[in-house]
């Protein structure tokens, strides 16, 4: 079952950055571009998976699925880490339709297009120490003094947008209303696990802050916030139809969680020095075992707060090299310490008019480098498919640092013939 | 979405992996006071340590002399003539009299209580085919400063069912005269009843020989705060064991003593004399005794009764001192007995009614024996041994790993001790032993004091020690204690045990 769900996680699942580059560039060679002739172009979009730049997918399968996670795997993902292990993972699922035939305000280049999207967006980051303590433990000699930041920023929401997009230039804008069905944001700075060189006493230093949306209401369409959000994407092409940069805004916005968001800071010094063996004699046969509190002290408020979206900005630069082939640049930012510039850099062939595929290397994002393939094709008058991944070697090995994957699906309703 | 069903696949197996820690697992400055109430602990001029426990002994079981069971009693009055019906004018007299009511007292022959707690309920039943005006008084019975007096107006009996009324009445704090209708008897509550047509009845009322009026009392639950009276001459039997709480938690070995001090006192608030005999004095430990030799053993202790002067009690009070001069009291101590045995007889009012019936006893101050024992701690310890059983709570889930626990002990104490760690289940069953005879050194003698002397050991922990934490419910604690030559230590009072205990190695975290 793991297993199939792994696979439908990896293809069931598109990125922007590898899809519709068979629309963008009609120009090149005897490109198929039938696609403008038709009325509505209907899409499908999945999208979901994992990126760390240190924990391998056999650590999350075993974390998510059970199993015993051995030293050495434990071992590789701390030696990864320099000093900030990162880990993003999200589900992505979306429907999209663009009006080709109609015109806006009667400029026929110009028509409307709208989206249906439901988005999970889960990312971390977390101090080498804090992995360490967890994964590795306190052991050693002498004074250890862990540093155990993290950070930890869940979110799930669904859009409902309508805009405009230019139809050469497949460039375009969406507006839309944010039903904000869950959060949960951890976030503890200059924080430290001491543990004294005797053993005779720990400290856990620590500023956390916790913040979650209304726990009363619960799942899809849940209503616990509600916000706007903007995409938008503007290709600009190349002069003599060489290519084209676009520039790319995703999920710019935010969510005004409703009165009963909770959040919690506490910015305490927790000691442990060991269960009190007088306690144990003025009180016989009480417990003997260590019991620790079940929560650290927080001050608890309770009301509205306005989160960002996790938004992205993504520029790219596709430009020909042959009448066939044509190269590709890309990269994306996010103003979050888990998420580090992204760089990706493809070359894409047409083996037919109806045919593109590409090989790619990227870095940076919640990742390290890794290579993906994709490829994109037209079927009949009615059909486009795209699928690929950014990491082909995290789909098929248990070291791989993530699985990554795209699909797009696509049917084209053809204009009247009359 | 598909990422939520991936993460809410049900899991195959448990999530764990191994780490390498450290920590703190107890701690604690053992001292006199976690080992002893302070409360029995006092320093002399001298500076020395002692050990002062005193206890009631025995409270002989006099309060239980005037005992009064719930008591019943049924009267059936009846107007004296066969026949009729006669018509009774309003107001005419049907019923007149007085009787007593008997309680069911133990032996003694009470003139007066004063009651602690109780009721009185009573039931008023009329088969007069009219309304009577009855009135029934105890006028013996004190209630917040008056007379006990049921005034009460019938309503005329429907055929053979006839009208009822009752009530209940508190007695606490209730004075009841015991002396009947003359004055000169005991254990008698007076009643007096008058029954007549009712005066507010609109017509004469039709009376038949055949018709009654019957008065229900029911005396329940009276304890008793105070009581006079004769008390009787009884004989009765001291057997009490009794357990010594300082000691309760050694299970072996015996003292050296020096000095120990046994005073022994008898105290009567009661107002009757009596004769007590303590045939026997014992200390017993682990099928060990020793029996106390003193002058007291055997001999008859006449004790006379105490004064009441308005309530205040002047008691007579006869105390022994037992001590090593005149006794074998500091070998009966030497045995560290967790329980006192005293066997004896009592007799009160050994020559009858003295008094003239005009015994007293409150009953929150009887006869009592107490005993105070003052044990200077200058002593020898061998092979002292304390047990102390700790439950263990049950953990999350097994736990799996390896590594040792490291003890350290700052020890003032001036004896070394043995400490020995087991594991019992459910059934009290040993399991396995987690340290044995870890040693801890006396402390330093340093002119009126003892320096601190640092041991340390480690105990390692094994998987099937691991294993053994799993299965067990409790853990056994067992300290053995000895003091170093023939030489008695001296205890100051500032002696303790500065125990540090951590863990390491490596343990298996795990989630399900």
């Amino acid at each position: 079952m793991k297993k199939l769900l792994l696979f439908l996680c990896v293809f069931a699942s598109v990125s922007p950055m590898l899809g519709q580059r068979l629309w963008l560039l009609p120009q090149l060679s005897d490109v198929d571009s039938s696609f403008y002739q038709s009325a509505i172009v209907l899409s499908i979009n999945a999208d979901a998976g994992f990126r760390s730049n240190s924990i391998e997918n056999e650590m999350v399968d075993k974390l998510l699925f059970g199993g015993h996670i051995g030293n050495d795997v434990i071992q590789r993902a701390y030696d990864r880490m320099a000093p900030l292990g990162r880990m993003g993972a999200q589900s992505d699922a979306n429907f999209t339709f663009q009006m080709m035939s109609d015109s806006l305000f009667g400029n026929a280049k110009w028509g409307w297009q709208g989206k249906v999207q439901s988005r999970i967006h889960l990312e971390s980051s977390f101090n080498k120490g804090l992995f360490s303590a967890v994964f590795r433990g306190n052991g050693g000699e002498g004074e250890v003094n862990q540093n155990v930041d993290a950070y930890l920023d869940f979110m799930q929401y669904q859009k409902f947008g309508v805009g405009v997009f230019h139809k050469p230039s497949m460039s375009g804008f969406t507006f839309s209303a944010v039903n904000g069905q869950q959060f949960e944001r951890f976030r503890n700075t200059e924080s430290s696990l001491f543990t004294s060189s005797e053993s005779d006493s720990l400290a856990l230093e620590h500023n956390i802050y916790y913040g979650r949306s209304d726990t009363i209401t619960s799942g899809f369409l849940s209503g616990d916030g509600i916000g706007v959000s903007f995409d938008g994407v503007l290709n600009v092409p190349l002069k003599g139809s060489k290519g084209l940069i676009s520039l790319e805004v995703f999920d710019l916005g935010f969510v005004a969680w409703n009165e009963s968001t909770i959040t919690n800071r506490s910015r305490d010094t927790w000691s442990y020095t060991g269960f009190d063996l007088n306690e144990i004699l003025d009180e016989n046969q009480e417990t003997v075992l260590p019991s620790y509190p079940d929560s650290l002290e927080a001050n608890a408020e309770v009301g509205k707060e306005i989160r960002l979206l996790p938004g992205r900005l993504e520029m790219r630069l596709l430009h020909q090299i042959n009448l066939n082939d044509f190269f590709e640049i890309g990269m994306s930012f996010r103003p979050v310490d888990s998420y580090e510039p992204y760089f990706r850099a493809a070359y894409f062939y047409h083996f037919t008019s109806r045919t593109l595929v590409g090989a790619q290397v990227a870095t940076g994002g919640y990742g390290t480098v890794r290579f993906g393939i994709s490829a994109e094709k037209w079927f009949g008058k009615n059909w486009y498919v795209a699928v690929g991944t950014e990491d082909v070697y995290g789909l098929f090995s248990k070291q791989g640092l993530g699985m990554q994957g795209t699909l797009r699906l696509s049917y084209l309703i053809q204009r009247n013939a009359s | 979405m598909l990422l939520i069903g991936f993460v809410s696949c049900k899991r195959d197996e448990p999530t764990s992996w191994d780490i390498a820690g450290r920590a703190p697992v107890a701690r604690g400055v053992i001292d006199w006071s976690d080992l002893i109430a302070d409360s029995l602990l006092e320093v002399d001029e001298a500076g020395i340590l002692h050990l002062i426990y005193e206890q009631s002994l025995v409270d002989l079981g006099i309060d239980t002399l005037v005992e009064i069971a719930d008591t019943t009693v049924s009267k059936q009055f009846e107007p004296g003539f066969a026949g009729g019906p006669i018509e009774i004018a309003q107001g005419t007299s049907i019923i007149s009299l007085d009787e007593n009511i008997n309680l069911n007292v133990n032996s003694a022959e009470l003139r007066e209580i004063i009651v602690k707690s109780g009721v009185l309920t009573y039931k008023l039943k009329s088969y007069v085919g009219g309304q009577l005006d009855v009135n029934y008084s105890l006028p013996g019975v004190i209630v917040d400063g008056e007379g006990l007096e049921i005034d009460v107006t019938t309503e005329s009996a429907d055929g053979i069912v006839p009208w009822e009324y009752s009530n209940t009445v508190d007695l606490s704090g209730a004075s009841i005269d015991l002396q009947g209708t003359n004055g000169n008897q005991f254990n008698k509550v007076a009643s007096l009843l008058s029954v007549s047509a009712a005066a507010s009845s609109l017509s004469p009322i039709p009376v038949f020989g055949d018709d009654s009026v019957t008065v229900e009392l029911s005396f329940q639950n009276v304890r008793i705060d105070y009581a006079r009276g004769f008390f009787g001459e009884i004989n009765g039997e001291i057997n009490e064991a009794i357990n010594i709480e300082p000691l309760a938690n050694i299970a072996g070995g015996s003292l050296d003593l020096e000095t120990l001090s046994f005073e022994l006192e008898i105290k009567n608030y009661i107002g009757a004399d009596a004769q007590v005999t303590f045939n026997e004095i014992s200390g017993a430990r682990n099928g060990e005794e020793v029996f106390l030799n003193h002058a007291i053993i055997n001999n008859q202790i006449n004790i006379t009764r105490a004064i009441d002067n308005d309530g205040g009690i002047t008691p007579n009070n006869y105390a022994f001192v037992i001590d090593e001069t005149n006794s074998n009291v500091v070998e009966l101590f030497e045995l560290l007995p967790s329980v006192l045995n005293v066997v004896g007889d009592i007799t009160l009012n050994p020559l009858g009614d003295v008094s003239g019936g005009n015994d007293f006893i409150y009953t929150a101050q009887p006869m009592e024996a107490v005993f105070k024992a003052d044990m200077p701690l200058c002593l020898g310890m061998n092979g002292v041994f304390f047990r102390d059983t700790l439950a263990l709570e049950a953990t999350n889930g097994p736990l799996v790993g390896e590594g040792k626990l490291n003890v350290r002990a700052l020890n003032s104490f001036p004896m070394n001790a043995q400490i020995t760690l087991r594991f019992l289940d459910e059934g009290e069953q040993e399991i396995s032993v987690l340290l044995e005879d870890g040693n801890v050194s006396a402390g330093i003698a340093s002119g009126g004091a003892y320096l601190a002397n640092e041991s340390n050991f480690s105990v390692n922990i094994t998987s099937e020690v691991l294993a053994s934490l799993n299965a067990a419910s409790k853990i056994i604690l067992e300290v053995t204690m000895n003091t170093e030559g023939e030489d008695l230590v001296k205890m100051y009072g500032e002696e303790k045990i500065d125990l540090l205990i951590t863990a390491e190695g490596s343990i298996q975290l795990s989630y399900e």
